[in-house]
């Protein structure tokens, strides 16, 4: 009997221990998971009156219309140890269908946020992260987000007419709607007809594309016009990489070095001619800060902004950095991104250029658009509706043309007579909103409204200024038809890892000062398509 | 009185392999099942849909699939056999001397317990660009070769395993080794068998449970060296070295969840059913000498 007795304590305690053990694997940290009527929403950080201000302003006025909803706002982190085991935990949980409800995120990797530098002004700090999505339309087509095209054709308050049509179409799958695009960009050519019959630039060449361009200014010897090309180094110029549906590669090695040799003979002539232009520039540009301002801070950050067309100009000074307008004199094009092309049609207005806006193509001749900003419902959510009523504010006229920013008052007299609340300087997300009906005014206002919350009195700025800086110029969509011209391809941006990249493969083209190295292109142009093979393959 | 033994006795057992049952359930039958699941389906969440064996059919026409798949097949074809036969001639010519050296069975586990990073820095020391295998080799007149970024990267991979995981199979065989009666050897000498005569007729087949145990401890480490390519090659290391568990990896940080499902059925149907035939054979092979 006692022996059993102890048979069976023994037993027992071994069970136990046992149990012990297997519970005891279970503990570990868990993200609170969002409970009751909660709408989860994963964002990135960005700068204090941008995009996350916008978030907060929805998740007021969407608690205020859905009493007894909270919505919960969950920032990414971006220290990088940190974010690798949240992102980790987050893609287990988007597999397991607990994932969040909306995604409200950028497709850039680098992060900017703010923190107060001088007691009126802010320092930017810019932090490369992993992102979530490497690329938005592999799990746009793998369904990791919900479908919301009958929310979003339902949904006349919406104006969606209003909404560029082709940026809108990137996030559309066969029939379904999965991706909101908020904010996009695209390069855009600026050129004058003087400076085009200068140049010998016509529309068929413009059309052709970026190749047809650039082979110009080499085979003409017109470095100038190289310099102002400015080549990007990623993929936007590239002919389109991928046919998600089909899972086909659409773009060859042999196209990509053929790019990259291009890159490389830009860089020898263009790309130097516009180091050594900007470089002679900057060192006026110092000594007539110096001049100006001679207690400047010694850290002070100098912007160089071209102005197509005009003399230059000293400009002002925000956040503790100095803007310089110089002329485009030397220069026969010269690319832009939206918001610079507003400012060109500002310029243009007030000096009555004639300056021309195109779409600047790619190498196949077709027009460019990338999305900065979207939004979308994950598939894990239970009330697509009540996730669309939050995401519905990201596309409504107020969210889009920079009304959401901090601003003392919307009058006009008293942006011009009264100090305001600081915004910080450019556009959201220096990006161009969906709803390109009726943008170019309040975002131009906007403009307008950062330069003259910083007029610092530099001597001679004020005057020159405000010749376009002033109430009565007014910029319309008639100014931008670009806004209106339709898209050939709207793209999500695809994130590669540094040295599988276009980049960093573009870099090993050229020495420093511009003369071509001897590196096998044809061997970095496998390695590039050997990444965007393997990206498709595996998403 | 004593079925009731019986019954308490089995009791007790079951109550002491609940725990672990339990666990096994929880962390590997269900998620199992869930993997198979979600490689018959597209999307997650709500919207699931059902998609049968679509995901099969486009995984098998995918290229870098073919290429993971092909690779880790070829690593274990080549990987497993070497192993058994080194290990196993090791064991054999280490068999007089282990009862003595007890030493020599800690030594041999050394490069196995050393830490992943270790073996990671030594195969960098030795095969790098500048590693010492290209300076002997400049040394002598020949070119140096790029070891890891090129296709010699599979021998230097094939090499590490077996360096590392060797010992392991030693130690396993060898105490399979010892269990045979020497009796039976001498026994044979007296009847005139040759020395390969012996090996195959009197330690094989008496030897068929562990090399399958050997086999199957091989196998898991060879999955497991998929640590150190990792962190030769990166993501996506040379093609001769891009396996299955890269292909599984990336796919999970693409959120490509039916790829993954897929690929890891796949691997299992195709390893189960390996070594369901091997196992059925030594089982017969146990059924006759029983």
């Amino acid at each position: 009997m006692r022996e059993k007795a102890k048979r069976t304590i023994w037993s027992v305690l071994v069970w136990l221990m046992l149990c012990l053990l297997m519970l005891g694997g279970c503990t570990s940290k868990v993200t609170e998971q969002p409970t009751g009527k909660t709408l989860w929403v994963v964002t990135e950080a960005t700068v204090s009156d941008s995009m996350n201000y916008q978030a907060q302003q929805a998740v007021a006025t969407f608690e205020q219309e859905h009493p007894g909803v909270t919505v919960q706002l969950d920032i990414l982190p971006m220290e990088a140890d940190e974010r690798e085991i949240r992102l980790k935990q987050l893609r287990a949980q988007i597999m397991a269908g607990k994932g969040p409800d909306v995604f409200l995120l950028p497709t850039s990797t680098t992060i900017t946020t703010d923190i107060p530098y001088h007691s009126t002004s802010w320092k930017l700090i810019y932090t490369e992260v992993e992102p979530l999505f490497n690329d938005v339309a592999q799990p746009m087509h793998s369904g990791i987000f919900a479908d919301v095209s009958s929310y979003y054709d339902a949904d006349i308050a919406l104006n969606t007419a209003d909404l560029h049509p082709d940026v809108m179409d990137a996030g559309v799958v066969g029939n379904a709607r999965y991706v909101l695009p908020l904010r996009y960009t695209m390069p855009v050519l600026l050129t004058t007809p003087e400076k085009n019959a200068e140049a010998g630039i016509d529309q068929q060449m413009i059309n052709s594309g970026i190749g047809a361009l650039v082979q110009h200014s080499l085979d003409t010897g017109n470095a100038m016009m190289g310099a102002g090309l400015r080549l990007a180094n990623d993929l936007t110029m590239l002919p389109q990489a991928f046919d998600y549906e089909k899972g086909e590669m659409l773009i060859s090695q042999q196209e990509i070095a053929q790019f990259m040799r291009l890159y490389q003979q830009w860089r020898a002539t263009g790309g130097a001619a516009g180091d050594e232009f900007l470089a002679a520039k900057t060192i006026e540009v110092r000594s007539r800060l110096d001049e100006a301002w001679p207690d400047h801070p010694d850290d002070i950050f100098v912007f160089l902004n071209i102005t197509f067309g005009w003399r230059d100009f000293n400009s002002y000074i925000a956040n503790g950095r100095y803007f310089y307008h110089w002329s485009l004199e030397p220069l026969t094009v010269f690319t832009h991104d939206l918001p610079g092309v507003l400012e060109q049609a500002a310029i243009a207005r007030v000096i009555k250029a004639d300056l021309e806006a195109h779409a600047l193509r790619n190498m196949n001749g077709q027009s460019v658009a990338e999305v900065v900003y979207w939004g979308a419902v994950g598939s894990s959510c239970s009330d697509v509706g009540l996730a669309w009523d939050y995401l519905r504010l990201f596309l409504t006229e107020e969210y889009q043309h920079e009304g959401m920013r901090p601003r003392t008052d919307r009058s006009k007299d008293d942006m011009w007579n009264t100090s305001r609340e600081r915004q910080i300087n450019g556009m959201i997300e220096n990006s161009w909103p969906v709803r390109v009906k009726g943008s170019a005014t309040p975002l131009w206002e906007t403009f307008q409204y950062q330069i003259h919350q910083e007029d610092s009195g530099i001597r001679g700025a004020r005057q020159q200024m405000r010749k376009y800086n002033n109430r009565e110029l007014v910029i319309t969509d008639e100014e931008m038809p670009i806004l209106f011209e339709p898209l050939d391809v709207v793209q999500f941006p695809i994130h590669q890892p540094e040295e599988e990249s276009l980049a960093y493969a573009l870099s090993q083209l050229n020495h420093e000062d511009g003369t071509p190295t001897d590196v096998d292109i044809d061997a970095l142009a496998e390695k590039v398509y050997q990444y965007l093979w393997w990206h498709l393959a595996e998403g | 009185m004593k079925a009731t033994r019986a019954f308490r006795s089995a009791r007790d057992g079951y109550l002491l392999t609940l725990p672990l049952l339990a666990g096994c359930l929880m962390f590997y039958a269900i998620p199992f099942v869930m993997v198979v699941r979600n490689s018959l389906y597209q999307g997650t969440g709500y919207f699931q849909r059902f998609a049968g064996l679509e995901n099969y059919r486009s995984m098998l026409q995918n290229g870098v699939f073919r290429l993971a798949f092909g690779n880790t097949m070829l690593f274990l074809a080549v990987a497993l056999p070497l192993m058994l036969i080194l290990a196993f001639a090791i064991a054999l010519m280490l068999k007089a001397h282990a009862q003595q050296h007890q030493v020599l069975k800690s030594v041999l586990l050394l490069p196995y317990i050393m830490p992943v990073v270790g073996s990671v820095i030594l195969v960098e020391l030795l095969f790098s660009g500048s590693g010492v295998i290209n300076k002997v080799l400049s040394a002598m007149g020949i070119p140096s070769i790029d070891w890891l970024h090129t296709g010699a990267a599979f021998p230097v991979v094939l090499l590490l395993y077996l360096w590392k995981n060797m010992g392991y199979a030693v130690i396993l065989l060898l105490s399979g080794l010892i269990t045979i009666s020497e009796e039976m050897y001498e026994a044979a000498q007296l009847d005139g068998a040759s020395r390969w005569q012996q090996l195959r007729f009197v330690t094989l087949p008496q030897m068929w449970y562990s090399i399958f145990f050997a086999t199957v401890f091989s196998l898991i480490n060879a999955f497991k060296s998929f640590r150190e390519i990792f962190l030769i090659g990166g993501t996506h290391p040379h093609t001769s070295i891009y396996m299955l568990q890269h292909f599984i990896n990336n796919a999970f940080e693409k959120l490509n969840y039916p790829k993954l499902a897929v690929a890891s059925v796949l691997m299992l149907v195709v390893v189960t059913t390996l070594f369901a035939t091997f196992y059925q054979f030594v089982m017969r092979k146990e059924a006759y000498k029983e």
